[in-house]
């Protein structure tokens, strides 16, 4: 599963980790406290349904933001800064991927937090299909031929999940009511929902497609501000406009190659040795 | 039966003072981290006696100051909760799905001597009148509800809100957890008791959901705002209004919830998310 905070049941605000108040820090450690709980009512979710595995990226923001003493055992987390790949670990070994405290994708008006990647990103589009995070995260996984099967967080974002993957289990813990403000369940109560949908998701990973995208792939990305000088091009891509870029790739894994120019080399040491994560696996009894 | 709660955080019990959002001290985030389990407790409480009267869903709606009072950790986790910054409007989802509406804390409206922590909106107001009827915070909740058909039935708070309410609203159930001496002194209930009593008002509001009737202002509607201090220049107009004087001005609206878009500038073309709780 790939975290965020945005579409944590309670959060109705940007994370500010510059603000080094006490109320803020308070703030910022029950918010990774209920991130923490949120993963584990989906893992108790997805192991009741059957998953004998569960890896979570520690998607959001500085990457680490999930409370770990928290967590329960046998969960993987991935975090830290510098990630050699967007999403390291998904690949055709899962059987699935699901999203947890996802919010909706730039431009959704109505929607809590919403945006894609960062603020100042006025959208994604993946051969013209427009995506926020998670559906990028999604066609990600379609490369590798791994369903995205379940989606929890804001209301307008499970809405996105849901009409470009039909078929997924969608949690709404909240409704936005604005970018601000939101009409949510009490964090007691959004684990009680996300332990049910994650159940049922992982029952319909065999009735569920993969997100595939015809290659050769064409990302767009357009900015709301000027941020492209056709004299002086970015690293990737061809400046279409001073607010757009286009990158062309082979599929999605060329694709994030090109995007964050991650070494193609690098392979995770459990790809060459699975002892080394079997021998932490905690959770098996469970 | 859904029923919305609108909250507040000078009528808890056991709260005397302004909360201070930008007193950083130590003491001040304890005071404010204690009120905000309080509040939590109240409406925790507020909805129980709902659910064990036969409401079928609460909505809460964190309404103190920056909209994030509620320690949603201490909270009834079957109530849902309206909060944050920048809303589209007030009282969002109260409308005609909602069975009935009531408040938790309130306290008394702008100018009433004696009550705890007076004041409508803010304390720069000195009084706010709907053709000619003065209303504080209770009475503008129950018009809005009244415009959709909703019923208020239920008040928690200081013995002045409570009474003002009683005025307006035949019937309606009020709880007074404590009883204001000074602006900024009362006799309180303890924090155990007041939701006791919470519990048992919240309760016995469910049994006169359809036996009280919704609170309506006569359209159209003449509003006036006089404030404390003068606010308003003649020569330049706040958007709607008329200036009568330096403290005075005036708006006239078709019905309460143009008021509302009038007096705030809500977003008319907000529409609420389909909502339907697990």
């Amino acid at each position: 599963m790939v975290t965020d905070l945005e579409g944590v049941a309670g959060v109705y605000q940007w994370e500010d980790r510059g603000d080094d108040s006490l109320e803020n820090h308070e703030r910022r450690c029950r918010q990774r406290r209920w991130l923490a709980e949120e993963v584990n009512a989906m893992t108790d979710g997805f192991r009741t349904g059957g998953a004998t595995e569960v890896w979570v990226n520690d998607g959001h923001g500085a990457g680490y933001t999930i409370d770990l003493e928290r967590v329960q055992p046998g969960v993987r987390v991935l975090h830290g800064q510098g990630s050699p790949f967007y999403c390291v670990g998904l690949d055709e070994s899962c059987a699935a991927l699901g999203s947890l405290g996802t919010h909706a994708k730039a431009e959704t008006l109505g929607a809590t937090l919403y945006h894609t990647m960062g603020p100042a990103i006025r959208g994604y589009w993946l051969n013209g299909i427009s995506v926020g995070e998670t559906g990028y995260q999604a066609f990600l996984a379609g490369h590798f031929g791994v369903p995205f099967v379940f989606c929890a967080g804001e209301a307008h974002a499970c809405r996105e999940m849901a009409e470009l993957c039909p078929g997924c289990v969608t949690v709404p813990v909240k409704y936005g009511t604005g970018r601000f403000s939101a009409l949510t369940a009490t964090p007691e109560k959004a684990r009680q929902m996300i332990r049910e949908g994650a159940e049922e998701a992982v029952r319909r990973i065999g009735d569920m497609e993969p997100l595939r995208l015809d290659p050769p792939i064409l990302f767009r990305e357009e900015w709301h501000e000027p941020v492209f000088d056709p004299e002086k091009p970015p690293r990737v891509g061809r400046v279409v406009d001073s607010r757009t870029r286009e990158i062309e790739a082979e599929d999605m894994v060329d694709f994030m190659h090109r995007m964050y120019g991650h070494d193609r080399d690098w392979r995770p040491m459990w790809k060459d040795d699975p002892s080394v994560v079997e021998q932490t696996q905690g959770g098996k009894d469970r | 039966m859904r029923i919305y709660l609108m909250t507040d955080l000078e009528g808890v019990a056991g709260v005397f003072t302004w909360e201070n959002r930008d007193d950083t001290s130590l003491e001040n985030h304890e005071r404010r981290c204690r009120q905000r389990r309080w509040l939590a407790e109240e409406v925790s409480a507020a909805v129980d006696g709902c659910f064990r009267g036969g409401a079928t869903d609460v909505i809460v709606n964190d309404g103190h100051g920056a909209g994030y009072t509620i320690d949603l950790d201490h909270l009834d986790s079957r109530a849902w909760v309206i909060n944050g910054l920048e809303r589209p409007f007030w009282l969002p989802y109260l409308d005609e799905g909602c069975a009935a509406t009531g408040l938790v804390g309130a306290h008394a409206k702008a100018g009433s001597e004696g009550a705890c922590l007076y004041h409508t909106m803010s304390t720069a107001i000195r009084k706010w009148t709907f053709n000619g009827i003065e209303l504080g915070e209770s009475g503008l909740q129950a018009a809005i509800a009244g415009h959709h058909g909703v019923p208020f039935v239920f008040v928690t708070g200081d013995a002045f809100a409570c009474k003002e309410i009683e005025e307006l609203i035949p019937g309606v159930v009020t709880v007074a957890v404590k009883v204001g001496l000074s602006r900024t002194s009362a006799l309180q209930r303890t924090p155990e008791e007041a939701r006791g009593m919470i519990r048992e008002g919240a309760q016995q509001a469910m049994k006169l959901v359809d036996e009280i009737q919704p609170f309506r202002l006569e359209s159209p509607i003449l509003f006036r705002d006089e404030r404390v201090e003068a606010a308003f220049d003649e020569e330049k107009p706040p958007a709607h209004s008329r200036v009568l004087d330096a403290h005075t001005r005036e708006i006239e609206a078709e019905d309460i919830l143009d008021l509302m878009y009038k007096l705030y500038s809500y977003p008319r073309d907000w529409r609420r998310f389909e909502f339907a709780p697990a």
